[in-house]
């Protein structure tokens, strides 16, 4: 598993002036699970390449933005962002198929996107 | 480990963070896209209190926004003041359910391009109702129930051969359901139930087209049905009180037919052509 933060996190912290994570991984079955909590906005990141592969990450309060990249077959996306004052959650997958979404909002101000390319996609969208 | 260049994320992270949500848009937004065949999308925004709005875009074939036939999934939304729901797809054998519960505006909008594609509307306690559905192609279905509300309207349009419109009104008010169908071997099934001051207009061109519409307590229906073509039918059953209902056939071997049970009936059949039959019976 390859989980880190670039040089991009910095850059993040600089434009949102919050805490940022950026995850980049480009193997096969790798996995990011990132979690944060608190107020303030607060960025995140992730680009997965690849087959298998699977990003979760989970917001609580505050103000979120969410950006999930995969490519590849058969990767699945969770994010989560609970009690925010506004949430942004933005999944993308390329590939031939059978990727996995799921969004799950609650709290004010929810915005969530979600785009599949390919065959045998499964794309869920929950706002409460 | 290989090192990636995260502008890309940067760039979506700054744009989303310097432009919250909250920003431009009054309530949950959902967007959905999905290219491609075999696809399945759901989407449910419960319990927001504001305007919500959900849309989703289908590609391919075989894809699926809910389960019509469990009348599950697809875009739930409920008990928000302003619900919209949106679905296009492009492609055969596709399905969407549609489904909105309280609130006082509920809109639907439904495109659907391609042979064999199922869409259904269900809508309940809501004060206003809007929809609109669009199918383009062959073998094509639109079912819509609306129950409980305060005004209903509901306009499909259907274009191509061997498509169906199924609607009903239960206790609602001003409904005003709006069907046409442009093509061959087409039905429209139109039910008012309990539905006060209501207003259907049918209207079909093509040939072998059927229509029946039925009027059950309802006070105050009126009733347009124009049929253009050959070998066509129209069917009315009204036990309504207070009714007005309007056949006409433009084309040969044509048959209207209407049974008015109670008071304050009245029915015109207009037929012009050849071999034609009509039929009005009042008791």
């Amino acid at each position: 598993m390859k989980h880190h933060s670039t040089a991009s996190g910095a850059l993040l912290l600089a434009l949102t002036l919050a805490a940022s994570v950026c995850a980049a991984q480009s193997y096969a079955h790798t996995q990011a699970t990132l979690t944060q909590s608190g107020y303030w906005r607060k960025g995140i990141g992730v680009q997965q390449t690849g087959n298998g592969n699977a990003s979760t990450v989970r917001q609580e309060s505050g103000t979120s933005a969410v950006s999930t990249e995969q490519t590849g077959n058969r990767n699945r996306a969770l994010a989560v962002s609970l009690d925010t004052g506004a949430s942004s959650l933005i999944a993308r997958q390329t590939g031939n198929g059978g990727n996995t979404a799921t969004i799950t909002q609650a709290g004010h101000h929810l915005a969530a996107s979600l785009a599949q390319n390919g065959g045998g996609n499964q794309g869920a969208i929950v706002q409460r | 480990m290989k090192h990636y260049s995260a502008a890309g994320i940067v760039v979506l992270l700054a744009a989303a963070l310097a432009s919250p949500p909250c920003a431009a848009q009054a309530g949950p937004q959902a967007a959905t896209t999905q290219v491609g065949a075999g696809n399945r999308a759901y989407v449910a925004q419960v319990n927001s209190g504001a305007e919500v709005a959900a849309r989703v875009f289908q590609n391919g074939s075989n894809n699926v926004v809910g389960d019509p036939a469990s009348q599950t999934g697809g875009v739930q939304q409920s008990d928000a003041e302003v619900q919209v729901a949106e679905v296009r797809q492009t492609g055969n054998g596709n399905r969407a359910t549609l489904s909105q519960h309280g609130g006082w505006r509920a809109v639907t909008g439904l495109d659907q391009h391609g042979n064999d594609n199922i869409g259904a509307v269900r809508q309940d306690n809501v004060s206003s109702s809007v929809n609109r559905i669009a199918q383009a192609g062959a073998g094509n279905r639109v079912d819509g129930v609306t129950t409980d509300a305060g005004t209903s309207g509901f306009d499909a349009f259907q274009t191509g051969t061997g498509n169906r419109i199924a609607v009903v009104n239960r206790n609602t008010g001003y409904s005003g359901p709006g069907l046409t169908q442009n093509g061959e071997f087409n039905q429209i099934a139109a039910r008012e139930e309990d539905a006060a001051y209501t207003t259907v207009n049918i209207s079909q061109v093509g040939e072998r087209n059927q229509v029946s519409a039925t009027w059950t307590g309802t006070d105050s229906v009126q009733g347009t049905i124009d049929q253009t073509g050959a070998d066509q039918a129209a069917t009315v059953h009204s036990s309504a009180f207070g009714s007005g209902l309007r056949i006409t056939q433009t084309g040969a071997r044509n048959f209207a037919t209407t049974g008015q049970h109670g008071r304050f009936q009245d029915a015109t059949i207009t037929q012009d052509g050849g071999n034609n039959r009509g039929a009005i019976v009042q008791h």
